[in-house]
């Protein structure tokens, strides 16, 4: 399975404006129009790292995402060991 | 016509921007007055424009178009894209008339390049000419390689697009003095296991090995090896094989090596001055890594 449209999704909360609000209003809607199913939905919203490892996500955007979302290192490094 | 009068290769660790607290051991410190010293060093060669050898970190460019090897001139640029990161923002000066020169050179030496009349330049150009202090006031061109998403480009090409960069310089028609600035690396992994580590015996080892100029010795460094040993941010050496390979038969410099595990990286800096002649520019006392 590509990760192709959790890769874009991530890009486009960084770079697409107002997306990020949008995303903290409304995830499901966000994630709908993303294409994610259920499992890389919940991944995405829950900021959980090691199911985000295991789909593949690219690890730069990986980390980009959950600085974002306040993860420390030292959290990022405990979630993608569990992968 | 033009010459290469200066290179650097330095590490673009975000955390210089956003994790500036210093450690009790100076550790931090050392490296900030590495990069205040390249900057020194390369004003002393007085350069009248820069050629950046940097990666995007999947900012300006995304997946459904992503190039190998970008060569970004436009007309003029401002920085870092991370609007977000704790630095000041730079406006900077394109110089399109090379950037184009230099893609025709390119295509016509069977390089396939890609390119960018739009770019907004990322912490890994930013960082540096901020702290080195200098560069940021010079027109330039920025090559970008890709070091993150794999396929990536073979060491190899990357070192024979070096030695392109400095045959398409000297056969540029005006007379400036080019200055080239590698960045990125040395070992670290980001977003993936092992994450935090850094191999500070192979990052010095890997600073020996370039100063000395043995860019094709390093070249052979298999994907598997350099996967292990320097990790997926290692993978940023790209940027320095380039420009050692475009500076050719000068030692370099190596001005500081410091294992910044708050940052994540091992944080190197090298330095190459052109305008000396190779023995003049190897001394005791330059060998910072030599423990």
């Amino acid at each position: 399975m590509s990760a192709y449209r959790i890769n874009r999704l991530l890009f486009d909360l960084q770079m697409k404006p107002g997306l990020w609000d949008e995303f903290q209003a409304s995830p499901g809607v966000v994630a709908d129009r993303y294409h994610l199913d259920a499992d890389e939905a919940r991944a995405v919203i829950e900021v959980d790292a090691t199911a985000l490892s295991r789909l593949g996500v690219q690890p730069y955007l990986l980390r980009f995402y959950t600085v974002r979302r306040g993860m420390s290192n030292e959290e990022l490094i405990r979630q993608i060991e569990l992968a | 016509m033009a010459e290469i009068v200066a290179a650097v290769a330095c590490s673009h660790a975000p955390g210089l921007a956003t994790r500036p607290q210093l450690d009790a051991a100076g550790t931090k410190q050392r490296f900030y007055d590495g990069l205040k010293e390249a900057g020194r060093r390369l004003a002393a060669t007085r350069p009248t424009a820069l050629l950046i050898v940097s990666n995007e970190h999947i900012q300006n460019f995304f997946f459904n178009n992503w190039p190998t090897f970008c060569l970004a001139f436009p007309e003029e640029m401002e920085g870092p894209i991370e609007t977000w990161m704790p630095m000041p923002r730079y406006h900077l000066r394109g110089y399109p008339e090379f950037g184009q020169y230099l893609l025709e050179a390119a295509l016509a030496a069977h390089f396939d390049l890609s390119s960018s009349q739009e770019l907004e330049p990322d912490h890994a150009v930013m960082l540096p000419l901020h702290h080195m202090q200098y560069g940021t006031d010079l027109p330039m061109a920025i090559l970008l390689q890709n070091c993150v998403q794999p396929p990536l480009p073979t060491l190899a090409r990357c070192v024979e697009l070096g030695r392109f960069l400095a045959k398409a310089i000297a056969a540029w028609p005006r007379p400036d003095r080019f200055a080239l600035v590698g960045v990125g690396g040395i070992s670290h992994w980001i977003g993936v296991k092992n994450m935090g580590a850094v191999n500070e015996a192979w990052d010095r080892w890997f600073i020996d090995e370039i100063c000395q100029g043995h860019v094709d010795a390093l070249a052979r460094i298999t994907p598997e090896e350099l996967n292990r040993d320097a990790g997926n941010g290692g993978e940023e050496i790209r940027n320095w094989l380039t420009v050692a390979a475009a500076v050719g038969d000068h030692p370099g410099e190596p001005i500081s090596y410091e294992a910044v595990t708050d940052w994540v990286v091992g944080c190197g800096c090298v330095f190459w001055d052109l305008t000396k002649a190779p023995r003049e520019a190897a001394s005791p006392g330059t060998a910072a890594t030599r423990q």
